[in-house]
């Protein structure tokens, strides 16, 4: 005998109303009329470039991790947004010359990032230059900040799920004395610790619209768009159901009790 | 028609099972249920398996490092040691073994007490560097961080009563509110970034940049 | 110049100032009072109202990595639990929850004394029952709460339906309780447990992981919280039954104070270097 679950009816209906926003700014707004929709400036992904020449100058490494987050749980997004920026990342590093140590700390994101950095020296042509041992699985977060120090890694790049060791991580490129910058999503609790340990940080949902605001990909803008209009029906609803509250009518905040 | 290539069936499975477990959460259906926790769990195995990627590369690297008499060559012995042994021990006996016991207890124990300890250097160090108030909203940030710490530490309750109300409404009023608006914010991200996975627009996944 | 160099120490010296602060305690106990804040009180009223023969689902989900944090507030519970009349099932759903529980029985440095089961006058199967380490994450809480038999078996292999206490305990709808000690998956156990079934959840969290989980504790979805080796203490001194969790509060007292005697230093350092510089 086939349901749907009661209490889920109003959790339902939202869901295919905001894939259906996103369906239809990706796939018509975005493909077919090629809109690119204006995504505020990041600072955390202009300071990336800044980064880069500073390592170049001064002729330091830079580390870049996506996080302990596996990909299996929440968390997961954060970490393949993450990897997306490493792309970019790798790309620069290819193109002017200057060695990316990539760790990463959950087994099975280390084939993502080797694969990720490889075909970004390809892309730059510069695939001579790819070094198999600098993509290093460290377990450890603090086996990475000691590695942070030994190397006088010149920029530190966070950006994925991390929990408390993303303050670990923070520090240790800030005693290196490498600019760092952040980027984190969930778990929303370690958001304040890199906020105040980086330099550059990007929070929540910016992180998911980095790679977004990198390629100014028009598919991927209309879904960045498409995020913020799905907010402000968000917003209306909690407006609507605080004022019917505050007036004792909880039959609509209840509508969406799971 | 080209024919499929790895990467389309990666996404075509991406997107039945995708969609199979969202269209699962709805619904009370025994069958679908079963299937989706099913798969869920052996999604889980899948991934647990990638461990022995992880392990695989280590030794890999390590055994590379020590026949070579690379730099810290006997620190690759180190970690081959504390991989393998604890590994073998509790693959062939059971974790009430006394070696088993006395393994996690005495060393591996210890060390993880130290690597999170290693976290309070590190916040003091970060408070010391960071809590700066250079401008209005980092005075605000500075100021609450001050006051929930002091209504943390429990023996401020007898210096002014008034530190753990205090402490407690930052916490569970102004914090509050902020961790909604990025909870919400964050999930509303993560529902859009899995659309874009479930229909084949965002491959960092595969390790592939979309066409 | 002076002013600039304390501005811009070495972390290393403040590295050791901790050292020597956080060692303090453990050589001259000062034994600083406190008293238990309103979520710990919470969760000690939860439990000590619970009707006899009430059934408890405790998660020993602890980790070493976070140490007595975790380890001492399920200490602290579990002896509370065991101290009522009430039916208490163990359940570990991290791998290293099995290794920290047998610690927590046998005692150990990070837990302090043994929960000596002997003065709680309590029958394995009939009063608690252990079962094991369930893998499988947010998949397994889920499964465990439709059905509380899907181990089979106990963590000595004995058959469930040997287990009299297991008769109380077929699915959540048995529990009245749950209780889990974890480092990480919370909003997973709010939503496969207090949300889906509407059932009492207290949880034991670190201290990193609190002001995250506020929302859910003003929404009642969770009913109480033990945060921190400051929830383990307070835990204690409720019950009577002081162990770890009080002996470190000192420790806790004293660098915590310290953090922000390094804030507020930092900051005088800091408008003294810019009107220094403005003169």
């Amino acid at each position: 005998m086939i349901s749907i679950i009661s209490n889920r009816v109003i959790v339902l209906l939202f869901t295919v109303g905001s894939f259906a926003v996103l369906i239809y700014l990706m796939f018509y707004v975005g493909e077919r009329r090629k809109k690119i929709f204006h995504i505020k400036r990041l600072p955390p992904i202009d300071a990336i470039e800044e980064a880069v020449g500073r390592c170049v100058e001064l002729g330091r490494p830079m580390h870049f991790t996506p996080g302990t987050a596996t990909l299996t749980r929440m968390e997961a997004p954060g970490t393949i947004a993450g990897i997306a920026i490493l792309g970019y990342v790798a790309r620069l590093a290819a193109r002017l010359g200057v060695r990316l140590i990539a760790t990463c700390q959950m087994p099975e994101t280390y084939p993502l990032v080797r694969e990720t950095v490889r075909e970004s020296f390809i892309t730059e042509g510069k695939i001579d230059y790819y070094n198999d041992e600098d993509v290093i699985y460290m377990p450890q977060v603090k086996a990475a900040a000691g590695l942070m120090q030994r190397e006088h890694v010149g920029a530190n790049f966070l950006m994925g799920g991390f929990w408390h060791e993303g303050l670990v991580l923070a520090e240790a490129g800030a005693i290196a004395g490498a600019i760092n910058i952040g980027g984190i999503a969930a778990p929303v609790a370690t958001i304040p610790f890199l906020v105040i340990c980086c330099d550059y940080c990007l929070m929540g949902e910016e992180l998911y619209a980095a790679s977004a605001y990198i390629t100014k990909d028009p598919v991927l803008t209309s879904t960045i768009a498409g995020q913020d209009y799905i907010k402000v029906a968000c917003v209306v609803l909690i407006l609507i159901g605080t004022i019917l509250s505050t007036m004792g009518l909880t039959q609509f905040a209840s509508l969406f009790a799971v | 028609m080209r024919a499929l290539s790895l990467r389309d069936i990666a996404i075509m499975i991406t997107f039945v099972l995708g969609f199979f477990i969202i269209f699962e959460y709805f619904v009370k259906w025994p069958e679908v249920n079963t299937m989706a926790s099913n798969i869920t769990q052996a999604c889980t195995v899948i991934a647990g398996l990638a461990t022995i990627v992880g392990v695989g590369n280590l030794t890999r690297i390590h055994i590379r490092n020590l026949t070579r008499r690379g730099p810290n060559y006997l620190h690759s012995i180190v970690l081959l040691c504390a991989i393998w042994i604890p590994l073998v021990i509790g693959i062939m006996y059971t974790r009430k073994t006394p070696s088993y016991v006395y393994l996690y207890n005495n060393v591996y124990g210890p060390i993880s007490n130290a690597f999170f300890a290693v976290l309070a250097f590190y916040i003091l160090s970060g408070a010391y560097r960071a809590f700066r108030a250079r401008t209005f909203d980092s005075f605000i940030l500075m100021l609450a961080a001050i006051l929930v710490f002091l209504g943390n530490a429990p023996v401020t309750g007898n210096l002014w009563a008034g530190f753990d109300p205090l402490g407690s409404w930052i916490l569970n009023v102004p914090n509050t509110a902020g961790y909604r608006g990025v909870i919400i914010g964050t999930a509303i991200g993560q529902t859009v970034l899995a659309v874009r996975v479930l229909l084949g627009r965002e491959l960092g996944y595969l390790a592939q940049k979309r066409e | 110049m002076t002013l600039r160099k304390i501005e811009r120490l070495d972390p290393r010296y403040l590295f050791l100032i901790l050292l020597v602060v956080a060692s303090i305690p453990m050589i001259i106990p000062l034994g600083l009072p406190m008293k238990a804040g309103a979520l710990t009180e919470k969760a000690y009223l939860i439990i000590e109202s619970l009707p006899p023969e009430s059934v408890v689902v405790i998660d020993a989900c602890m980790s070493a990595g976070y140490g007595p944090e975790l380890q001492t507030q399920f200490v602290a519970l579990l002896r509370h639990l065991l101290s009522r009349p009430l039916k208490v099932v163990i359940v570990s759903f991290g791998t290293e929850g099995p290794m920290l529980f047998d610690m927590a029985l046998k005692g150990g440095l990070i837990s302090g004394p043994k929960v000596d089961l002997e003065k709680y006058g309590k029958v394995y199967g009939v009063d608690w029952v252990y079962l094991g380490y369930i893998p499988g994450g947010e998949t397994a809480f889920a499964s465990f709460a439709r059905d509380s038999w899907m181990t089979k078996v106990d963590d000595e292999n004995t058959p469930l339906d040997e287990l009299p206490i297991m008769q109380y305990c077929k699915n959540i709808d048995d529990w009245s309780l749950s209780i889990t000690v974890t480092g990480g998956s919370f909003e997973q156990y709010i939503a496969q447990w207090s949300a889906a079934y509407g059932t009492t959840l207290i949880m034991g969290v670190p201290g990193v992981s609190a002001p995250r989980l506020f929302p859910y504790v003003a929404t009642g979805q969770l009913a109480a919280m033990l945060v921190s080796l400051r929830g383990a203490g307070e835990y204690e001194l409720l019950i009577k039954q002081p162990g770890l969790g009080a002996q470190l509060m000192d420790i806790l007292n004293l660098t915590q104070l310290l953090i922000v005697l390094s804030v507020i230093i930092g900051n005088i350092l800091y408008f003294a270097g810019r009107l220094g510089g403005q003169k």
